[in-house]
């Protein structure tokens, strides 16, 4: 009997799509927990560095608020704003807007908060993991796929290992290009590995949830901004 | 590894079918592929990252006084020769909000962040090594979801190439990216007052030739993973870039009927 490749072996044969890392996952009788273990191991990794390099950019970030106020300070000296603080109506409006442009940015500005990240990212691996492999599972069954619901769960954690290309972005300013499609690749090779199909219809099942995301997305999207735009119009009908 | 590295570029470089054939049928072709895009993209940014490095040690102030200087420089330029810029009152209102745009910067610049002891070098120093370090993986996104695509059209042509030994073959395209190496340097010397154009073209010219020659070594070995013809091999690999083309003219032509109609209701 062959030995059980270790982590670093799995997640090595996985990035570079190596058909028996990903037979040999299907076929083994402990593939939960292997996957279990590669998704929480990934997701650590990855959570650690992430939150190290959010930190890194809030400690060298100025601090927002004094941002705000010396951005606020110029354009009070503009000849425009002369215009806008003589009118009370136009004040408020500009006041508002400019506000909720801060907010807005603050919400999406590096903090120490980020430190929830060594947490939420290995949750979000393993919940996504859960959702698409289930879903992926149903989308191959469709296309005529013969693997189980573990052998799919357990091929598809595979696809966490383009996840550690996100370690260089414990330095700030990098980005981590190029995991998504990578991840599209293993997870291509982890439905085809795991329910046998052929090229075409591991593709269909491969792409299914995805398409499912985006359009759920879309409808999310949509109610936001419907609700946002009438809440924002019963503002304006306030003043 | 690094002979073997090399021996396989010249081979790919001179379009050397057995060094095609030989690499596509091998077990490592995507470990190869992979290895390859990240030194070639390491390689070529290598120059702008040292440019970087000795950059981050400027002042910050300094080079915001000279990206002043330089937007100052052009607006003169544009000032004087653009119809659009002959009102005064126009110009006015325009100098006014970029020199409190710029004074607003340096006073953002100059504020303490918040771990106050860190200095500012730092912080651009640790960026310059990250964007050095993010170039391969913008580089395999890019070349991944092209080689995707390529992919999908090579199997409706009737190609026969598996996932692993398409995305290993058609990662020899970045070959002749290593004279990226030289166009950085060049466009380095670019910045050298009077003899800069020179530099700048030349580095244009060598980028145009890597490109060119890139593209070529695609084709081949599209044509070598999937076992068809370079003709159909060149109709895979430029499909995709004409239906992205198509895709952008269809979306710009219905933004600007979008705003037609828009502009129409709007009267």
């Amino acid at each position: 009997m062959e030995a059980r490749p270790n982590l670093v072996q799995t997640v090595w044969g996985a990035f570079f799509l190596r058909e028996d890392t990903y037979t040999g996952m299907r076929d083994d009788t402990q593939r939960i927990k292997r996957a279990l273990t590669l998704i929480i191991v990934v997701g650590l990794l990855v959570g650690v560095t992430g939150a190290i390099g959010r930190l890194a950019e809030w400690a060298f970030a100025p601090p927002i608020d004094r941002v705000q106020e010396t951005v606020l300070n110029h354009l009070m000296q503009m000849s425009w704003y002369a215009g806008v603080s003589g009118n009370p109506r136009a004040l408020a409006t500009f006041n508002q807007w400019y506000n909720l442009g801060w907010q807005i940015a603050k919400a999406l500005a590096p903090s120490p908060w980020a430190l929830l990240g060594v947490i939420t990212t290995p949750l979000s691996f393993l919940i996504v993991w859960f959702i698409y492999g289930l879903l992926a599972h149903l989308a191959a069954r469709i296309m005529g796929g013969q693997g189980s619901v573990g052998q799919t769960l357990a091929c598809t954690a595979l696809a966490v290992a383009p996840q550690l290309l996100s370690l260089v972005m414990v330095l700030p300013g990098a980005v981590a290009a190029g995991v998504g499609t990578w991840t599209l690749v293993c997870n291509f090779m982890a439905v085809r590995s795991a329910h046998g199909l052929t090229g075409w219809r591991a593709l269909v099942a491969t792409l299914l949830p995805l398409v499912l995301a985006i359009l759920v997305g879309a409808g999310f999207a949509c109610a936001g901004i419907t609700v946002a735009g009438a809440a924002l119009a019963s503002l304006g009908g306030a003043q | 590894m690094i002979s073997e590295l090399v021996a396989l570029a010249r081979g790919v470089l001179t379009f050397d079918s057995a060094t095609f054939a030989a690499h596509v049928a091998s077990r490592d072709t995507l470990k190869r592929g992979l290895l390859l895009i990240g030194v070639i993209a390491l390689l070529a940014g290598l120059f702008p990252f040292l440019a970087g490095i000795v950059g981050s040690f400027r002042s910050p102030e300094a080079e915001i006084a000279e990206a002043q200087r330089q937007f100052e420089q052009q607006m003169q330029q544009q000032m004087q020769f653009n119809p659009g810029w002959q009102d005064p009152q126009v110009r006015r209102m325009f100098q006014e909000i970029s020199s409190q745009v710029f004074a607003m910067i340096q006073d953002i610049v100059q504020l303490r962040p918040n771990v106050s002891f860190l200095p500012h070098w730092l912080d651009r120093l640790l960026q310059v090594f990250g964007v050095w370090l993010s170039t391969p993986l913008v580089w395999l996104g890019a070349w991944a979801w092209y080689a995707l695509w390529v992919m999908l059209f090579a199997k409706l042509l009737g190609g026969g190439a598996t996932l692993e030994r398409m995305l290993g073959a058609t990662s020899l395209f970045v070959v002749p990216h290593v004279l990226n190496l030289l166009t950085g340097l060049l466009a380095l010397m670019g910045r050298i007052p009077m003899a800069g154009a020179c530099f700048g073209a030349l580095s244009a010219l060598i980028g145009l030739i890597a490109g060119v020659w890139g593209v070529a070594i695609y084709v081949k070995a599209t044509a070598a993973a999937n076992e068809f013809s370079i003709g159909k091999a060149t109709l895979a690999t430029i499909l995709p870039a004409l239906l992205f083309l198509l895709l952008a003219i269809v979306v710009a032509i219905a933004v600007v009927i979008g705003i037609v109609v828009a502009a129409g209701g709007s009267r």
